[in-house]
């Protein structure tokens, strides 16, 4: 079509990097001893228990009690650190949850707009590691189910939500196919949706000619996804000719809910990991209906506005808690037991870090945060670290983890420089 | 821009500044003397930071942003340091309420900027409506993406951005709306199935596992045996029955069918509350039984049923019932994908008024949607309810005859459910985008005429081009090509059409024009998508090409038209929603224990977060006074508020405006359920919630949230027993009180209504659970409190007496509220001459609300870029 020349010229002219220079490296080093290192940010909404259910009340280093809410960790307890006081300084209001835990942005500042978010490392990380797999990224987890007022957990490099998958047949799918369609098929589908692409791009060109320059700026919003979309459909299209890879991960059934649909997905991120197919995972995990099925009466807003005066909510919230933990300590279970080309276990190469928004009711300082996983064998765990005034922030432990995933970066956000005791 | 702006500032409201800087020298500089200057001063400046010299002028960004910092320590309890002097709470908190009160104000002049409207992206509501107006089919607005919530409505253009998941969406669901608006198909069949509760139904008593109906039946027949001898309910011939009587009954209906029930969709229907009786509580919950069916019952196995409209009659009575209780039908619509109650969307009620052995029959229509791809509508299933709304005490009368006597019952003897019914055919939806097809014109002719006209009404204003028209030809024949039909190979390009920028975006031409408006057309535009959700109608655009909308008298009785329209309540839907925030309802968990049957609960819920909308809706279509918000002589309620609320029912299905008796206090906005929802928890009223609502939106005083990191108040509770002992404590922290000392006297105003909107005149006690509230008992209410002007008040009669001493106020908030969601953006200091003008005319004008609205739609400032 004789517009498609015309829109990748665009597409240049404004600096959008439709090369793929990994992209041959990867299928070399996809057999090489060392495995990469991925990311996982998990997150959830509202918070966690206080008096002493969740975080430690006394000790440090690895000596501490495991709290209430996480004896399921108990077993693992080398292998993760607990931080304690790590905030993200600039969160406005105690209300957005988690919508900018990975993001670390400063959400009330920005001039002239009521809201404003910045890149998430996940994404960050994606674009240096996406080249290497068929997915830049795989976002999970689904706005609503009392994740709050939060979108999701990535936002882009224009500082948009990323709508995340929370059918875990449908990223099966995505990552391993479901077989029914040929490679001619598939082809000829990329290029009907690139044709899709290409008559709305001319009429954004036309609307452009007419319209005022304040508008104009708004109509680059436009512009600005047909490029991201532009991108992935290059990246489709050269990956096209690899077939998707195979999995022992046997399909999901149909219409999981609550923890059936969370462990779930936990199964997929790592098939997702053993095959390759990303290297950087987000997942708001979905609690409401989770909550449901443990016979939980109030809404997870109410919960997480425990206090004293109110037992019953203090109890759902350890209920609530303790599971979210137990899930997760399966997750690592898990990745300890597979192990790698080089004998390795999947543990050992990644980087987990798993954390709310906020602490208790509005409460935005000391946020739970806890990092497991070995980093390639970068990762030195603390057991229970009480991190300096002035140098607690989040994003400095997000500088440390893309740095260890091999991000080449000296900062990220409001970071004032990387969490050196992680370090090896 | 930003010099430019202060200059702006500056020179337009030359006295503001320098009022500022005077309280600041009486408030803000000696605190910073006594408490800062030590570290913060000329000699030591700790931090880098010096405030003694710092200019209080919050004219600039910069400015006010080092300011907030300063507040942010201090509500943050950083600063002063816990070694250093520290102020008394009282100096404390008025010198935060004052630093929180200047920056509020002014980063609202700096926001507003001064611009004008910013082009935006259709929001939900003005996508969902727009396709409608292009296909005759309405997308669900929850299935499109969650717009944000920003500090203005979701017309501002600033906050609705564009991302590739809006891209797919819109695309997918464009593709399901022209799917379902074409019929090339004969006309669908109406059928007719006639459902009888005894030879075509289960009859079977529910199974109770501790007090919890269980769905799966067993020893079926027995079951049915003895609980027909039981009940002793004229059914006795029940099991001798056969299909072949109800076909007889069903009379002229001769293409009735009687239904074999699908496993697992359908359970049983009629009789007694027995069902809900446990053995170790004797209460029922009211409902009785409930029969839940699928449409697709109606035909045979692998043929799919028709989108449109149904038809619902049910022949019905109560029996037995105590005259003090009320009974209903609940008819619940949802989604059968997961075969689950929870997903019942909504209930219409209908209040039973025959007994059962007269009964009478109920006429219900609703349109279903049969269709089940991508995420939208499957097949819709209904629960029909029947239940009283009280819970029914076993009395030792019913316990006789081994406890099975004179139970009230609601008994159903016939449903019959039609349809599809069309009043035409094809449908207009067909017609919108099919027109008929002339004799001789070829196939390509013929859809490019489809997709040109299509388009050209899509875009509104701006006309498409000879290009991107190719393109979509161009794709339609490529799909044509690989062999798919007309009507299958039109939905892409027309899909492409839906997602394009100049149907998403409301865009306006970049004009010359010195003063700036824009053109007739471009106001149609705007004035159909503040007052309508949707692209104007044809009339509007007449007047607009004809020249004749910017005559005044014209425009004027247009923007009245409009208001009259019933498309107008897509407007006070969309506003209300966000401007009373009544969607926080939906998160309100309303733990009532047993006082309701479970549908009736939610269909309160639902029906009270409705309320206010219908109730603004009825004030602008009669152009009534604005002080209807602060106290009414009506309600706008349904069949389920008016019994909630004990008033006579409307009757019929719907909301409609009810007359108050003498002394009801459910006028005005603060009579109504919603508030007392949303500010409660469901057990226990939250005056603070009350009383910032009573603040902000009838005072017209908003309040920032909570500052994060302040700790929750923990104190000790022992002697503290009532909800105003507790918030008393507010006060003694100056970081709360600078602005609860503003909030909490208002929230007794309304503690009359309980936390789930009953009218009481005790509470309970607080720190006991509701078992023991119960048992122990509870204090009298507390209802005196204070306005912002220090007049006092006891009971909601004097508090909504004070209440209207703001009516000046409220109509001022609500103006500049009204104004940003029609500009789309938020207010600031450029719009303070409109709002100005506006706000007197109210005045000189009782404040009606459609005439303020009007005004508003007139003004030059809605018509000018």
């Amino acid at each position: 079509m004789g517009n498609t020349l015309d829109r990748r010229r665009f597409l240049q002219g404004v600096g959008a990097l439709l090369t793929l220079p990994l992209f041959e490296a990867s299928a070399s080093t996809k057999k090489s001893s060392k495995p990469p290192v991925r990311m996982i940010n998990l997150g959830w909404a509202y918070g966690v228990t206080g008096y002493g259910k969740w975080f430690p009340e006394t000790g440090s280093g690895f000596d501490y009690k495991v709290p209430e809410c996480l004896a399921s960790m108990e077993k693992h307890k080398k292998d993760f650190t607990y931080f304690s006081n790590i905030s993200n300084p600039f969160t406005a209001g105690g209300h957005n949850t988690c919508t900018n835990l990975y993001t670390c942005a400063n959400l009330k500042r920005t001039t002239g707009r009521s809201f404003h978010n910045s890149i998430s490392s996940d994404q960050l990380a994606a674009k240096h590691l996406g080249a290497h797999t068929r997915f830049d990224s795989i976002v999970l987890g689904k706005r609503g189910n009392g994740t709050g007022p939060c979108l999701s957990l990535s936002w882009d490099e224009s500082a948009r939500p990323i709508q995340g998958m929370n059918d875990p047949i449908q990223l099966y799918n995505q990552m391993f196919g479901d077989g029914s369609v040929s490679l001619a098929e598939r082809k000829a589908l990329l290029r009907k949706k690139r044709s899709v692409l290409d008559t709305v791009y001319l009429d954004s060109k036309n609307l452009k000619k007419k319209i005022s320059r304040a508008d104009s700026v708004k109509l680059d919003e436009y512009f600005e996804m047909v490029r991201k979309i532009e991108k992935d459909f290059e990246k489709e299209g050269e990956w096209l000719k690899i077939a998707k890879p195979k999995t022992d991960l046997k399909k999901p059934v149909n219409g999981l809910r609550g923890e059936k649909n969370i462990k779930a997905m936990y199964d997929l991120i790592m098939a997702g990991m053993i095959a390759d197919s990303s290297r950087c995972f987000s997942y708001l995990i979905p609690i409401y209906s989770m909550l449901k099925e443990m016979g939980v009466e109030g809404s997870s807003h109410a919960i997480s506005h425990h206090s004293k005066n109110n037992m019953a909510l203090v109890a759902d919230s350890i209920k609530i808690n303790t599971k979210n933990a137990e899930l997760l300590s399966r997750f690592i279970d898990n990745l300890k037991s597979y192990k790698e080309s080089d004998g390795s276990s999947l543990f050992d190469n990644c980087l987990v870090t798993y954390s709310s928004g906020t602490r208790i009711a509005h409460s935005v300082r000391d946020l739970p945060c806890i990092l497991t996983g070995n980093g390639g064998g970068k990762i030195k765990h603390q057991g229970y670290i009480e991190l300096e005034n002035g140098s607690n922030r989040m994003s400095n432990l997000f500088l440390t983890t893309l740095q260890t995933v091999g991000v080449k970066t000296d900062s990220f956000s409001d970071s004032n420089g990387v969490i050196k005791e992680l370090l090896v | 821009m930003i010099k430019l702006f202060s200059f702006f500032l500056a020179v337009l409201i030359p006295g503001a500044s320098s009022a500022a800087e005077m309280s600041y020298s009486n408030t803000l500089k000696p605190f910073i003397n006594s408490y800062c200057i030590k570290c913060h001063g000329p000699s030591k400046q700790k931090s880098n930071l010096r405030l003694d010299n710092l200019p209080f002028t919050l004219k600039d960004l910069a400015n006010v942003e080092h300011w907030q910092s300063v507040l942010d320590e201090l509500n943050q309890g950083n600063m002063p340091p816990e070694n250093a002097k520290h102020p008394e709470v009282e100096e404390f908190s008025s010198v935060l309420d004052f630093l929180m009160d200047s920056l509020e104000k002014s980063k609202k002049n700096l926001y507003g900027k001064g611009k004008g409207t910013l082009m935006r992206r259709l929001n939900k509501r003005d996508y969902s409506n727009s396709v409608f107006d292009l296909t005759g089919v309405k997308i669900p607005e929850d299935s499109l993406p969650q717009d944000p919530k920003g500090a203005s409505f979701d017309t501002d253009g600033s906050n609705l951005f564009m991302s590739s998941y809006h891209f797919f969406q819109y695309q997918s669901l464009a593709k399901k709306a022209i799917r379902d608006a074409i019929h090339f198909e004969n006309k669908p069949e109406v059928r007719r199935i006639v459902f009888h509760p005894v030879a075509g139904l289960d009859l079977v008593p529910l199974k109770f596992k501790n007090g919890v109906a269980s769905k799966t039946l067993q020893n079926y027949q027995s079951n049915l045996k003895a609980f027909l001898k039981k009940f002793k309910i004229p059914l006795k011939d029940a099991l001798s029955m056969k299909d072949q009587n109800v076909k007889k009954k069903s009379g002229a209906n001769t293409n009735a069918k009687t239904v074999k029930v699908p496993e697992g969709l359908m359970h049983n229907v009629i009789i007694s509350p027995w069902a809900f009786f446990t053995k170790n509580n004797q209460k029922g919950n009211g409902m009785i039984e409930r029969l839940l069916m699928s449409l697709n019952g109606m035909v045979d196995k692998g043929s799919q049923l028709s989108t449109g409209m149904y038809k619902f009659s049910i022949t019905c009575g109560y029996g037995n019932m105590d005259p003090s209780d009320k009974a209903f039908i609940a008819i619940g619509t949802g989604n059968a994908r997961k075969k689950s109650f929870s997903t019942v969307e909504k209930y219409d009620f209908v209040e039973l008024k025959a007994k059962s052995k007269k009964p009478q029959e109920i006429v219900l229509e609703y349109y279903i949607d049969m269709n089940n791809d991508i995420g939208l509508k499957t097949d819709s299933i209904f629960h029909i309810k029947s239940l009283f709304q009280n819970p029914i005490e076993m009395t030792p009368d019913m316990k006789k005859n081994n406890g099975m006597n004179n139970f009230p019952f609601i008994s159903i003897s016939r449903i019959e459910v039609s349809g599809p019914h069309y009043k035409e055919w094809p449908p207009a939806s067909h017609k919108k985008i099919f027109p008929t097809r002339q004799g001789n014109l070829s196939e390509t002719t013929y859809i490019r005429k489809i997709i040109t006209s299509f388009a050209k009404k899509a875009f509104r204003s701006s006309p498409p081009t000879d290009k991107y028209l190719k393109s979509l030809m161009a794709i339609y024949q490529e799909r044509r090509d690989e062999g798919e039909s007309m009507e299958k190979a039109i939905e892409e390009p027309l899909s492409i059409i839906l997602a394009s920028p100049s149907f998403i975006y409301i865009a306006e031409e970049n004009t010359d024009n010195k003063l700036g408006y824009i053109s007739q057309e471009e106001l149609a535009i705007r004035l159909a998508y503040f007052l309508w959700s949707s692209p104007p109608d044809e009339r509007l655009l007449k007047l607009a090409h004809s020249n004749k909308l910017k005559d005044p008298k014209v425009l004027r009785s247009e923007v009245r038209r409009l208001i009259l329209d019933k498309r107008s309540f897509k407007f006070s839907t969309g506003f209300v929603e966000q401007w009373l925030d009544v969607n926080e309802i939906a998160q309100r968990d309303v733990p009532v224990p047993r006082k309701f049957s479970p549908v009736f609960k939610k269909a309160v819920k639902a029906s009270m977060a409705k309320e206010p909308i219908h109730f603004f809706d009825t004030i602008m279509r009669t152009n009534y006074s604005l002080s209807n918000f602060i106290d009414s002589e009506f309600v706008v309620v349904d069949n389920v508020l008016a019994n909630y609320y004990g008033l006579s029912a409307p009757g019929k299905v719907g909301f409609s405006k009810v007359k108050l008796p003498r002394n009801s206090p459910r006028g005005g906005l603060v009579g109504q359920g919603a508030f007392h929802l949303i500010g409660s928890d469901g057990v226990h009223t939250k005056p603070i919630l009350r009383g910032a609502f009573v603040l902000s939106k009838i005072i017209g005083k908003p309040t920032p949230p909570p500052p994060e990191n302040i700790d929750m108040i923990d104190a000790d509770l022992v002697g503290r027993e009532t909800a105003k002992e507790l918030i008393a404590l507010h006060t003694s922290k100056a970081q709360c009180a600078s602005c609860h000392r503003k909030i909490d006297p208002l929230g007794w105003g309304l503690e009359n209504f309980s936390a789930i909107s009953k009218w009481r005149t005790v509470e309970p006690l607080k720190k006991l659970s509701v078992r023991d509230i119960r048992a122990k008992g509870s204090l009298a209410v507390e209802t005196s409190g204070h306005m912002p002007n220090g007049n006092k008040y006891k009971g909601l009669e004097e508090f909504k007496k004070q209440l209207m001493g703001y009516k000046h106020q409220f109509s001022e908030a609500l103006i500049e509220d009204l104004v940003s969601y029609a500009l789309g953006k938020r207010i600031g200091v450029a719009d303070e001459k409109l709002v100005k003008i506006l706000v007197s005319r109210a005045k000189a004008n009782d404040y009606k609300l459609a005439s303020i609205i009007s005004d508003i739609a007139c003004s030059k400032t809605f018509r000018i870029k």
